[in-house]
């Protein structure tokens, strides 16, 4: 055992011999990711080290560039939690033969997802323990799974040592725990629970070592035999050392390079940022207006009510003071010692500090006798959430913690407090518009993982009346290869999102969505959505959807209902038959909905119903979500079509990331990019996709989402 | 995928997303490649202004106002602005910046910055303000509130010795003054930091050294008026 395994022996007695670590435990921080994207200083080998939580990284990792056996992955990792790291990958692998009974290719393309999960952090005599998931959903391609350690020698050295199982336990294998079934299970897409630390085991281990700030290097021994790749001559494993050498240019960019196997030489790039580490912390906008006491006694004097003209000098003062924050007086009731306020925030995503710049900008306009502020936030025309404040607390609370306003602060629904409400005359009807560029990607053909469009955008919104917005966009595409994306073969299912390759080849204007919508407000705590027309791409008719959502609750559940038509391939006004090669467009499909902010950074949602195939069964998404708005979370959707009708991917899941643009500035501003990675778009699990559904627009404004954030009130 | 497509995207990308929107919302100008700028750029480094750059610039705002006026100044960022007091509240007074920054002040003390980036949110010096304001020697805790990444307020807590320093002569205004030096220097596990105020006779604090934030640094602050 000794002659076989030295890396083993050179793990233990490193372990032995190392010194205690100073303080606590220390969880083992890296920003740099190893050739399969995961946080670590090697290569192919996993450690126990974590990124920092909330680092997001994309990492571009080949190996035989330019030649037919060239290998490339593609990865995004997450660091969900402190201790928890997930990775999501795309993988192009040159030169493989397939298998009998599988789809032909050129290029094997193949996704897969790892998790790790660190048990243990290093401790004064323990090392830090982490167990690993290796592509555990899917074909299993690089499945895997392991048990490692990681030690650290002063600042710079960290010796990791471990067992893997599956493709990690496939080198030199010293023992074995069970058999490892080789079948994918249903058609690939479950989480393969049978195959789990089951089958041939074996020890690797390496060392990284920190040179300079921005330099680092690794030496590994892989357990990982690459069997089906040397099979098929993809790489020849002439020795299970690998090497590698890592330049970190910025926090945001590394390059790194390996000596693989001795055969080949990989080059790794990787962009990272962090959802905690936005551009200007606390944001750099300019400072909002200073809370203006009023005079002592000025208080009681009630002669201004008599003066039909102060009510309306006041808002228009206002107004004025507002406008330069962004913020939109929408409709005003001013009485003898309350006013309240209904504001159109065009600016702020962090919510509390829109109310708070108005609470401010009401002390400074608003006659001395006016003690109780209500400020509620209008969306689409009707009234949201509300808060009302006391200006004694304003005047009294400017200097003293947020938590400290929170407390005295009322959170109520808008519909308690809108009557009286004198509507601005410019609220109604206003007409937006926005021209510019679009990108739409597809991802994840098997035949070309990478296709998009791009051109030009018109967007137009018109506010008709209170709760009514036509709204409609118009997109002319001026490059891309979207339409040569082939058609996939037969589905068992109407094809209802697997056509979308006969929408893509239009080169003429099309009309992405052309819609009238009614908001309301029928109850409190209930919200009302309507929408008729071309409600998206593919799809024209009507939606309605009902939500329950009381301001001070953190569940709120909704209903939906569609009837859809089919749309003309070329995306104009035309609509098209029903009848597809897998059977015929269902006229009606809608969603029971729950959606439950969880608190400790995640937020749940279970979907309910029937897709647009006609087929019926349930969603379940978990985000992990920050404060400043960004969010990373993942679906899956089952549905009771089989997963012989459904085709390969048992079941439709996917990734989707929010990223708030003021992250990224460092000024509010309300835009975000949302990017949902699907792992196919096949019919089984499909949902409409109409704009402006309630819960997203609206659970900003509620007294859950405003709290977390509520120190940017005085902000 | 091939290198050469996620190249050519990533290419295509950047082009198409650079491209400004036309629209009639002021608000929605925001692209994605300004945000992924915003991530990246450095902060250009802004000229030194000279001695009489200062002192004009001072010499007019004092002219333009009749309320106090504080001459602050960023060393580590290269800036130095004159504010003028635009509003008070028991006791904390807002000095405000034709640029749209404020600095509030208690006793000559910061409790409060906005628009500097990394502002102070707000302040617990309710244990050092009695000591330094009465140039007497002791140690208190203070608190100081930010905002994270996260936009959710910290507080720190560092212990604060209170020290005196030497007496001098400073310039100030159109004569001098007899200031006491105070020093407070403040320790938290992260952070260590001395500030440095310089008291009149009176018990005024008429020039200070204080510690802002890691990305501003130091903030000197004088009272002109």
């Amino acid at each position: 055992m000794v002659r076989k395994h030295p890396v083993i022996v050179a793990g233990v007695v490193a372990l032995a011999i190392s010194v205690p670590v100073a303080g606590g435990s220390d969880p083992l921080l890296s920003t740099q990711t190893n050739n399969f994207g995961a946080p670590g200083g090697l290569i192919d080998m996993p450690t126990a080290e974590m990124a920092p939580e909330a680092q997001m990284s994309a990492t571009v990792s080949a190996y035989a560039i330019g030649q037919d056996a060239q290998t490339t992955r593609t990865q995004l990792t997450f660091q969900v939690l402190p201790r928890l790291s997930a990775t999501f990958r795309y993988s192009g692998i040159g030169g493989l033969v397939p298998s009998a009974g599988r789809p032909t290719f050129d290029t094997n393309f193949d996704r897969s997802f790892d998790l790790r999960y660190q048990i243990a952090r290093e401790g004064p005599w323990r090392p830090a323990v982490a167990i690993g998931f290796q592509d555990f959903i899917g074909t299993g391609l690089y499945s895997g799974e392991y048990i490692v350690a990681t030690r650290s020698l002063g600042e710079r050295i960290r010796f990791s040592g471990g067992l893997g199982w599956g493709r990690l336990g496939s080198y030199s294998s010293f023992g074995s725990t069970g058999s490892r079934p080789d079948v994918t299970l249903g058609q690939g897409g479950i989480p393969t629970y049978d195959r789990w630390f089951r089958g041939d085991m074996a020890a690797f281990g390496g060392i990284s070592f920190q040179a300079t700030e921005k330099l680092s290097f690794a030496a590994e021994y892989s357990s990982d035999a690459y069997d089906r790749e040397v099979r098929d001559g993809n790489i020849s494993r002439k020795s299970p050392w690998n090497f590698g050498v890592s330049y970190k240019f910025s926090e945001t960019f590394q390059l790194s390079a390996y000596s693989l196997y001795g055969d080949e030489i990989g080059l790794n790039a990787t962009i990272s940022f962090n959802a905690l580490k936005p551009a200007v912390k606390g944001g750099a906008e300019g400072a909002p207006l200073p809370v203006a006491p009023r005079a002592p006694g000025s208080a009681a004097d009630l002669g201004w009510t008599t003066d039909p003209q102060r009510p309306a000098a006041a808002i228009g003062t206002l107004a004025t003071l507002l406008e330069r924050e962004g913020i939109k007086i929408h409709g005003f009731q001013i009485g003898p010692q309350d006013a309240h306020i209904q504001i159109r925030n065009t600016r702020y995503d962090m919510r509390a500090q829109a109310v708070g710049r108005t609470a401010r900008a009401m002390t400074r306009a608003l006659p001395a006798s006016i003690e109780i502020f209500t400020i509620t936030q209008m969306i689409q025309g009707q009234p949201s959430g509300s808060v009302t404040l006391r200006r004694s607390d304003i005047e009294r609370l400017e200097n003293a913690p947020a938590t400290e306003i929170l407390a005295a602060a009322t959170f109520r629904d808008g519909t308690e407090t809108d009557q009286s409400i004198t509507v601005m005359p410019d609220a109604f009807p206003r007409f937006e518009y926005n021209i510019g560029p679009f990108l739409r990607f597809s991802v994840f053909d098997p035949e070309n993982p990478v296709r998009f469009n791009a051109g030009i955008q018109a967007k137009a919104k018109y506010h008709i009346a209170p709760g009514w917005t036509a709204a409609g966009s118009v997109s002319q595409k001026v490059l891309g290869d979207l339409d040569s994306v082939s058609l996939p073969g037969a589905s068992g299912l109407p094809r209802v999102r697997s056509n979308v390759a006969f929408y893509n080849q239009t080169d003429t204007p099309t009309i992405d969505y052309l819609t009238i919508a009614n908001y309301g407000r029928p109850a409190r705590d209930i919200y009302s959505r309507v929408t008729l027309g071309y409600l998206e791409r593919m799809y024209a008719g009507a939606s309605a959807e009902m939500l329950w959502k009381p301001t001070a609750s953190r569940l709120a559940l909704g209903a939906e209902v569609n009837y859809v038509a089919p749309r003309d391939f070329d995306q104009q006004f035309g609509l098209r038959t029903r009848t597809t090669t897998g059977g015929t467009i269902p006229e009606w499909n809608g969603h029971l909905s729950a959606y439950y902010d969880i608190g400790y950074g995640f937020h749940g949602q279970i979907d309910a119903g029937r897709y647009l195939a006609g087929d019926w069964g349930a969603t379940l998404s978990l985000d992990r979500v920050f404060a400043n708005g960004w969010s990373v979370g993942a679906y899956a959707t089952k549905t009771n079509v089989s997963s012989a009708t459904f085709g390969e991917g048992s079941f439709d899941k996917g990734i989707k990331i929010v990223i708030p643009f003021s992250w990224g500035t460092g000024s509010p501003t309300l835009q975000k990019s949302t990017t949902v990675l699907q792992s196919l778009a096949r019919d089984g699990g499909a949902r409409l996709d109409v704009e402006g559904r309630l819960y997203e627009q609206i659970k900003d404004t509620h007294r859950a989402e405003m709290a977390k954030s509520w120190g940017t009130f005085w902000r | 995928m091939t290198l050469a497509a996620s190249l050519r995207a990533a290419a295509l990308a950047a082009v198409a997303l650079s491209l400004a929107a036309c629209s009639n919302n002021a608000e929605g100008q925001v692209s994605a490649l300004g945000t992924v700028q915003g991530l990246l750029k450095r902060a250009p480094v802004p000229k030194v202004p000279n001695p009489e750059q200062v002192a004009a610039m001072s010499a007019q705002t004092l002219a333009a106002t009749s309320g106090p006026v504080i001459l602050f100044a960023l060393p580590d960022r290269k800036q130095i602005t004159t504010l003028v007091r635009i509003e008070t509240n028991r006791g904390y007074e807002t000095y405000g910046s034709s640029d749209r920054r404020t600095v509030t002040l208690k006793g000559g003390m910061i409790t409060a910055t906005r628009g500097l980036g990394e502002d102070i949110m707000s302040v617990d010096i309710s244990g050092v303000a009695p000591l330094i304001r009465a140039a007497r020697e002791g140690a208190a805790y203070r608190t100081n509130r930010h905002l994270d990444g996260e936009n959710i307020t910290v507080a720190e807590r560092p212990y604060c010795q209170i020290k005196i320093g030497s007496q001098s002569q400073i310039p100030l205004g159109a004569g001098s003054a007899q200031v006491t030096e105070v020093l407070e220097s403040c320790v938290t596990d992260d952070l260590a930091y001395q500030n440095a105020y310089y008291i009149t006779q009176g018990g005024r604090i008429v020039q200070s050294r204080q510690w802002h934030s890691p990305l501003n640094g130091y903030v000197i602050i004088q009272q002109l008026r």
